[in-house]
């Protein structure tokens, strides 16, 4: 029970603390590994698990939590994501009054350029890209950003794409 | 249909009621869809929005871009902070929190689902080798995604001279090396980004007369 605790607190820490559906990857990816609660290859499944499932893009925690903790690791961790969002009612208050100021504008700028920065290359580190995977994501860049395929025809066309060249 | 009106009716700049309240069930009905019919944040966005906005003018064009522009700077998934607003607008707190929880519910249980599939299948060769490019193509989405996250505050530091500039490009060096080495927990390493901006921010601020 303590485990789940602790991995309600490691998940909601790493969500307070960052924007969209991963910015709670380097923190969580931080804190899991140097606890030996978790390796790469958890994460990358977790990460294939959030892009499977229907509906936002910020689940995936649930299912790396279910892989660590069962269901009542994913409750937690559902619980974890959900709550941080909640402060947009006093951030709707706040920020209506001193949202213009520059110390506000900075410090928002600057957590989004710090999550901007960590977030790709965490991903780098959990995937230890060799030429195939670097390949495959260099194609989901090129077809997303040229607003040529959509997400749910690029995600299947990577995973085909993984069969045949990984084996 | 009928709608209860929260007090005398107010209108916004294009014509909407902005006090308008709707039908529970209805207003929940729209997030579990959103939940379970989209894949990818950016669909469930699209779908959203094409409820709210376009189909049932429940909620205007200039008040969504004032909620989504919140949500930017909010913790956690903006989706979620969407629907807790969204919800407290057309039902009250039972709005919200219904909302979030018709949305995550469903998504979340389906979630778990497919992890335990995953769980089963791992051992396969052809499950890694597809959950491999998977998460590649994932990786390219996120790249994007963080590019265009990045961008707006890259491009604002600049447009603010060359401070700011030198100081949005010290937070991406400084963040890239923290999170590598792992030296330092990574919310010091974002809580850092955001100090330096607001220096530097604060001091071009005052350095520049009328600004």
């Amino acid at each position: 029970l303590t485990d789940v605790i602790t991995l309600f607190f490691l998940v909601f820490k790493g969500s307070l603390l960052s924007s969209g559906g991963q910015g709670n990857l380097p923190s969580i990816h931080q804190d899991l590994v140097t606890r030996g609660w978790s390796g790469d290859a958890q994460f990358v499944g977790a990460l294939a698990v959030g892009q499977l499932a229907p509906g936002p893009g910020g689940l995936w925690i649930v299912a790396l939590a279910y892989l660590i903790a069962g269901v009542p690791g994913a409750v937690a961790a559902t619980l974890a994501v959900v709550l941080p969002p909640i402060l947009i009612f006093p951030i709707n208050r706040i920020y209506g009054r001193f949202g213009q100021r520059a110390l506000v504008q900075g410090f928002v700028d600057g957590t989004l350029l710090a999550v901007a920065t960590a977030v790709p290359l965490i991903y780098g580190q959990i995937m230890d890209f060799d030429a195939r995977a670097l390949a495959i994501a260099a194609g989901s860049f090129a077809a997303l950003a040229s607003h040529r395929l959509p997400l749910f025809v690029v995600m299947p066309l990577g995973a085909t794409a993984g069969i045949v060249l990984f084996g | 249909v009928t709608e209860a009106v929260d007090g005398p009716e107010q209108f916004e700049p294009d014509g909407l009621p902005s006090n308008r309240l709707v039908p529970l069930l209805q207003l929940l009905s729209v997030w579990a869809r959103a939940g379970t019919l989209t894949f990818g944040g950016g669909s469930s966005l699209l779908y959203v929005y094409t409820s709210f906005v376009e189909r049932r003018s429940w909620i205007s064009r200039d008040t969504w871009g004032e909620y989504w522009a919140l949500c930017q700077v909010t913790p956690g998934v903006n989706l979620f902070a969407l629907a807790y607003l969204i919800g407290n607008r057309l039902a009250g707190p039972k709005g919200a929190l219904g909302s979030i929880l018709a949305f995550v519910a469903p998504s979340a249980t389906l979630t778990i689902a497919i992890a335990a599939i995953y769980q089963e299948l791992v051992r396969f060769q052809v499950v890694q080798s597809g959950i491999k490019g998977l998460v590649a193509a994932a990786a390219g989405a996120v790249w994007l995604v963080s590019w265009r996250m990045g961008e707006k505050p890259a491009r604002s530091s600049r447009s603010m001279g060359w401070r700011t500039t030198a100081a949005a490009a010290l937070v991406v060096v400084v963040s890239a090396v923290l999170v590598l080495t792992g030296i330092t927990p990574v919310f010091a390493m974002i809580l850092i980004g955001g100090a330096v901006m607001a220096g530097a921010r604060v001091v071009t601020h005052e350095r520049i007369p009328g600004a």
